[in-house]
């Protein structure tokens, strides 16, 4: 008789319990139909960051949560940032939308990355009772090491290295009864490209909420001459589906579903999740509370800002000119900012040209010290070049 | 009104950011609606709500640090029940056995000298002095005001139960009649535990004091150190328990047996077993697995800890061949590393006996050492690495007396590494 998994019982002590292959060895096979566990793997043709972030939101959301589900994907370029992150603080937000590269924010945790066409996404999703943060770290590391020759680790912080390099970062997100783990792998992608984007030097935005912990990366393909988007894939699906081997439905003849736009296009929640993500109240509204200070010296005054804002909207803003003779254009320019998008540029504009507007109205003689008209446009557009440039 | 603690979430993590309320003070809610959104990290989590009621309170404002284990809401339920934290909440499900779950340790003052007016029997003594207690401190319901056996017992096992219930969590109360579908873990452990539900099982625990083994492996390391002959630097303790386990078990191959045709007292039998093939737990990223050693009685430890070695390489690319998991004839399982003292463990239904080793610690004991100055024998408080064990076997072909007279036989060559060797062959 086949020796069967004999469990502990113990008075003190919990019992760890993950999906299994080894599992699968001691029971029957009547007993693995009766689990209802089915592995299914997902590869996107799509590099549309939007696309590709909403479908796997629906995978995660609409799908029956007895299903554990591989989607592998890759985005042009653009720039992610976590669920709970300052994205001003993270990302140099002007040159991302001066280069029209998207800046997304998902909803799993952690920190900052830059997606280009050579940097893969893996997503594990999973029922919540199994999920651990090693699992599909280990089984990815297994998958390079195995199937690619690349001699990759898991780290302590759960993400995967090279030779003391990281080249894959991962966050996780837990609901009631699913979870997955995601993350990014570096095969080809310009790390020097990325530092442009991600560099930004604010020491004095003061922003609660999660801070990324950067560390020095490099690409798997300085490891290996055969590695590429296509091979990892091929050897990530293979390693997983093998793995999962009594979940897989034998039933379909493909280890993997291909899908395209068309696909996806068909259905209406990724359309609408789509939506979501790219609106500005998930985008910049989600920001946790922060304040930025920065100051100037003008040819016409020296001039402190503090900035304070909540879900990504100024509450407050206080400008403090050395110069007291533009002490009332100044205190009208902060009672325009407030309440206007943080780092907008049309709001900026907005708040500019409506204090342009009211103090040409009122003759440009305010509370009693005349200031010209041209002087007063001069501030006024001075102010303006400087706040965008620093927010 | 019954505040809803924020459960352990795993990772030795003890506090978390508020990212978002789902609800507010005055909201009605039930049972698994969306409360919060905490961040930890790299993590984003859900949670839940465990109760039906009304939100009363929130503890924590978006953005501030959320400690685990610490109210996070007030919810005012229709019965004022004990709170439990949540497992579904937990990151890591069921909770890590990290800060919470220790081996539980009887925190007793030490016996100083309890020769006085307590009425109690040499025999009753010993058995309170073994268990560490203050024989002062017992109330005795014998003859006579005596202090029995029975007595010292209960005192234990009372304080057993409170130190259990300060360091895990409150037992779960019901708050309503519900109707709950099994979870992954509770329907393989169902269906396995219904198997082993035909053996009626007995169990027995000991502690052995391991403080002469322990020097016997670092001998035997450096050996293996200077000699670099072998496929490993050095070895655990699991070789020399398994090697001991089998020579021990030669003298009571019952233990070794398996019972078959067991459906009726009158067709059952057992079979002998000439092969020690001794089944040892390992941990893998995809759970517990039980491969085993065969034919441990004709190996020597340097060839068992080769063949853990071996073991361990294939279960690091998850590849244990079928033959490793086929023909085990007994268990042997060693959580000490998880920590653990009291143990009762499942037999494996083709076997009879399992054994199962907890955490090694260091603690007092009394021994009688000759003292420098007078060379009399004095009464001394010494550490002692001591280890407990336990054992389940199968009372229809075992009796208890077999099992303790197994486990001294085991104790005697641990205790005694030099009889290890007089039996060799």
């Amino acid at each position: 008789m086949r020796p069967l998994f004999p469990p502990l019982l113990v008075r003190n002590i919990i019992i760890k319990s993950r999906t299994s292959q080894q599992f699968s060895r001691f029971f029957s096979s009547d007993e693995i139909s009766s689990r209802d566990l089915v592995f299914k793997c997902f590869i996107s043709k799509s590099m549309d960051p939007w696309t590709n972030i909403a479908f796997e939101e629906w995978l995660f959301k609409d799908t029956n949560p007895q299903e554990i589900i591989l989607f592998l994907w890759r985005n042009n370029s653009c720039a992610v940032i976590g669920r709970n992150q300052n994205p001003w603080k993270e990302c140099n937000v002007r040159l991302l939308q001066k280069h029209d590269i998207p800046l997304i924010r998902r909803k799993s945790g952690g920190g900052t990355v830059f997606h280009d066409i050579g940097n893969t996404n893996y997503t594990l999703i999973m029922p919540r009772i199994d999920f651990t943060r090693k699992h599909t770290a280990e089984l990815v590391v297994r998958a390079l090491t195995t199937r690619l020759d690349i001699p990759a680790y898991v780290t302590e912080r759960h993400d995967i290295a090279v030779n003391g390099l990281k080249v894959s970062g991962s966050a996780f997100k837990l609901v009631m009864r699913r979870a997955y783990h995601h993350g990014t792998m570096l095969i080809d992608t310009d790390l020097d490209r990325i530092k442009r984007y991600l560099n930004v030097e604010r020491q004095n935005l003061i922003t609660k909420g999660v801070e990324s912990f950067p560390s020095p990366v490099t690409n798997l393909c300085n490891y290996s001459s055969t590695v590429s988007h296509e091979s990892f894939c091929e050897a990530v699906k293979d390693y997983f589906t093998e793995y999962y081997r009594d979940y897989v439905n034998h039933g379909s003849n493909k280890s993997a579903t291909t899908v395209d736009e068309e696909f996806i296009s068909n259905i209406p929640k990724v359309a609408e999740y789509r939506e979501e993500f790219k609106t500005w109240e998930w985008v910049y509204g989600q920001t946790p509370d922060f304040t930025h200070k920065f100051e100037k010296e003008f040819e016409w005054s020296h001039v402190k800002a503090l900035f304070e804002s909540k879900n990504g909207i100024i509450t407050a803003i206080t400008l403090t000119p050395s110069n007291i003779k533009y002490h009332n254009l100044i205190n009208a320019l902060e009672d325009s900012f407030e309440g206007r998008k943080y780092g907008d540029e049309k709001d900026i504009d907005n708040a500019l040209n409506d204090v342009r507007v009211s103090e040409q109205l009122s003759g440009s003689n305010i509370g009693g010290t005349s200031i010209s008209t041209s002087e007063m446009q001069r501030v006024v557009n001075d102010i303006g070049k400087w706040i965008k440039e620093s927010s | 009104m019954v505040p809803f603690l924020l459960a352990d979430i795993g990772e030795g993590i003890t506090e978390c950011e508020v990212v978002q309320w789902f609800i507010q003070p005055g909201d009605n809610i039930s049972e698994f609606d969306k409360i919060c959104e905490v961040q930890s990290d790299k993590a984003s989590v859900e949670i839940t709500s465990r109760y039906t009621g009304v939100i009363k309170k929130l503890h924590y404002n978006v953005g501030e640090m959320a400690k685990v284990g610490n109210p996070i809401v007030d919810i005012e339920t229709d019965s004022s029940n004990e709170l439990e934290s949540s497992l579904i909440n937990s990151e890591v499900s069921p909770p890590s056995p990290s800060a919470q779950v220790q081996s539980i340790n009887i925190t007793e003052p030490l016996i100083s000298g309890e020769k006085t007016h307590t009425l109690a029997t040499p025999a009753v003594r010993r058995v309170a002095r073994e268990h560490n207690i203050d024989i002062s401190n017992i109330k005795g319901t014998g003859k006579n005001g005596r202090i029995t056996k029975e007595n010292i017992l209960n005192y234990f096992y009372q304080l057993f139960h409170k130190t259990i219930a300060k360091t895990t969590h409150p037992h779960i109360e019901v708050v309503e009649d519900k109707l709950v579908p099994l979870s992954f873990i509770q329907k393989s452990m169902f269906k396995t535990m219904s198997r082993s539900l035909k053996i009626p099982h007995f169990g027995y625990s000991d502690e052995y004091i391991l403080d002469d083994i322990i020097a016997s492996r670092n001998l035997i390391n450096d050996y293996i150190t200077r000699n670099n002959q072998f496929s490993f630097n050095k070895i655990s303790f699991m070789p020399i328990f398994i090697k001991s386990f089998s020579v021990a078990l030669k003298k009571f191959p019952i233990l070794n047996a398996c019972v078959i045709d067991d459906d009726d007292a009158n067709t059952a039998k057992l079979k002998f077993r000439r092969s020690h093939n001794i089944g040892i737990a390992m941990d893998t990223p995809g759970g517990l697995v039980v491969p085993n050693i065969k034919n441990v009685q004709a190996k020597s430890i340097f060839e068992i800890a080769s063949d853990i070695r071996r073991l361990q390489e294939a279960r690091e690319k998850n590849a244990i061949p079928p033959n490793d998991f086929q023909e085990g004839t007994i268990t042997l399982s060693n959580i000490g590393n998880i920590g653990g003292t009291s143990l009762s463990p499942v037999i494996v239904s083709s076997e009879v006996c399992i054994a199962a080793i907890g955490k090694l610690q260091k603690v007092p004991r009394f021994e009688d050492v000759k003292d420098e100055v007078t060379g009399q024998l004095v009464e001394k408080v010494v550490g002692k690495h001591v280890i407990p064990v336990s054992f389940s076997a199968d009372h229809r072909v075992i009796d208890g007396a077999t099992v303790a007279r197994f486990s001294q036989e085991w104790k005697n060559l641990l205790e005694n590494p030099i009889l290890l060797s007089a039996e060799l062959r």
